[in-house]
């Protein structure tokens, strides 16, 4: 399953998820997840977001025009890893803006258990982690 | 204290990080005090909100977040 899935899938959250409008961002918007994307943490985001929206996807603080750094304040991790919606499209993802900004959802359009690549591919999309800029706002 | 992972990027729309009944050391309950953490070390007080079958929503105090102390590299994203 690739992009195509991905779509399906956010066009079924559409009818369900929080009922907020959901937006398609642009692929040169960021994508700012907190943490170091640990293939754990990524698996069981995938399993949670299954259960609660019936969806294989995971979280993440995106917006139009909005750099990454404020994106990351979002975040109250101590390291954050960025990417772009444009980045995760190649890469056979969706990404739409879902729920209270900056909230969006990366639509995985498979199940991560059966297929591990997916969550490596997902991995690999974004780049090393980097401290968040958060920090030094303290 | 049970412990119950949770991905403190996934925020609801009422403000509860969602989690699975499964990923918690032992079953909770409503009004449980608890300490929520993922796999990068991070952990925080929470209070279960609400249990919905294996559904279980969390009241993080972000206030009590404690980072993981990492070494990480200082790249910045690429567009």
């Amino acid at each position: 399953m690739g992009l195509a899935e991905a779509r399906r899938a956010a066009r079924r959250a559409r009818r369900t998820y929080w009922k907020n409008e959901l937006v398609r961002l642009p692929d040169n918007a960021y994508v700012v997840r907190g943490g170091t994307c640990q293939f754990r943490d990524l698996l069981r985001s995938a399993e949670m977001t299954r259960e609660t929206i019936g969806e294989w996807a995971v979280s993440a603080a995106s917006g139009v025009d909005t750099p990454w750094e404020s994106l990351a304040q979002a975040h109250a991790h101590g390291t954050v890893s960025a990417t772009t919606a444009g980045r995760l499209r190649s890469a056979g993802f969706e990404v739409m803006l879902t729920g209270k900004p900056p909230h969006c959802t990366v639509y995985l359009g498979a199940d991560p258990a059966d297929n591990e690549s997916v969550i490596e591919r997902l991995r690999a999309a974004f780049d090393a982690p980097v401290p968040n800029p958060r920090r030094k706002t303290k | 204290m049970t412990r119950v992972w949770v991905d403190f990027n996934s925020l609801d729309g009422e403000g509860l990080y969602p989690t699975l009944q499964k990923f918690a050391s032992s079953p909770v309950s409503i009004g449980e005090r608890v300490v929520a953490f993922d796999y990068d070390g991070n952990e925080a007080a929470a209070l279960v909100a609400a249990v919905d079958g294996g559904v279980v929503r969390l009241q993080v105090d972000l206030g009590t977040f404690r980072e993981a102390l990492q070494l990480v590299e200082t790249s910045r994203p690429n567009s």
